[in-house]
């Protein structure tokens, strides 16, 4: 019997890969925004919106995660800009080989922004890299105010994180300073207070995006 | 493509180990020690079941994972492989 070190990351096959999604990326100046958040948290809705904002003067694609379904890709599509559906089928994270494969449906120097919606996980989709510029967190108030507690990991690895569904915050029991204080104690992240819905506090996001995107 | 991420990773693992032992001529992995990191979100009874799945047949099958708990990371990593020479 022989004892062999090895030390070696079993993340890095889907790093190696990832890091050849970011050189596509960079060779033609995509920025890219790794989207996650739970299910229903509005990761879509948040799409939508800033499609809809920025579409005269940036060039969009997005690439949509899911179990199954092309439901999310559709309302995507409606809105002009080119859309790519993974169906994961059961996976319940994307990785960067499944970046790759949809990368070749795209022509990646007509796009300036693209997003990559995960899978609706806020546990499993943090463990993957894509190759993306950043990394954003949508939480939204009827999941309750625990949720930068509970799931550590993927608020630590964020940029940014957006709350979403605001104009609810009189409905529910959620503490907003809770909320940021256990954000905060993942990391000096910008917490953007939005509602899709109302379109309160979109700006402050998409003002951010175009500072990062520079 | 992969399921749920633990098959992932035991894929990544089975290769890793599979290729290590390749190289050192040996025909038959024992057991395999991994670091796993407190954050990086696996199940360990998950990564053993799909592990001794995906092995069965390779030079790994029937191999221990022998796991060490890592703090404050979120690294998994190979350590080392036992290999009958």
């Amino acid at each position: 019997m022989k004892v062999i070190k090895v030390a070696a990351s079993v993340l890095k096959v889907n790093d190696t890969i990832a890091l050849e999604n970011q050189a596509a990326f960079r060779d033609n100046n995509v920025f890219v925004v790794n989207v996650m958040g739970s299910p229903g948290a509005g990761k879509t809705s948040l799409l939508l919106r800033t499609i809809e904002a920025l579409k005269d003067n940036i060039r969009i694609g997005v690439i949509e995660g899911d179990i199954a379904t092309s439901h999310d890709a559709e309302l995507i599509q409606a809105t002009g800009v080119p859309v790519v559906q993974i169906n994961t089928e059961g996976a319940c994270h994307l990785d960067a080989m499944m970046i790759k494969m949809a990368l070749t449906h795209f022509n990646l120097a007509e796009i300036d922004l693209l997003f990559i919606e995960n899978v609706g996980n806020l546990v499993c989709p943090a463990g993957f890299r894509l190759g993306e510029n950043a990394r954003v967190v949508v939480s939204s108030v009827p999941e309750g105010d625990d949720k930068p507690k509970k799931y550590p990991g993927m608020f630590r690895i964020a940029d940014g994180v957006v709350l979403n569904k605001i104009d609810l915050l009189h409905a529910f029991e959620f503490n907003i300073n809770t909320f940021k204080e256990d954000v905060r104690r993942a990391g000096e992240l910008p917490i953007f207070e939005v509602s899709c819905k109302t379109k309160d506090g979109l700006s402050v996001w998409l003002d951010w995006l175009g500072v990062k995107k520079k | 493509m992969k399921k749920v991420h633990e098959i992932s990773f035991a894929q990544s693992i089975l290769d890793i180990a599979t290729n290590t032992a390749l190289q050192n001529n040996a025909n038959n992995v024992l057991n395999i020690r991994l670091r796993i990191g407190e954050y990086s979100c696996i199940n360990l009874d998950s990564l053993q079941f799909a592990f001794s799945c995906i092995s069965q047949g390779s030079l790994a099958e029937g191999a221990e994972l022998i796991t060490t708990g890592c703090l404050g990371s979120d690294t998994i990593e190979v350590e080392s492989i036992e290999v009958d020479e």
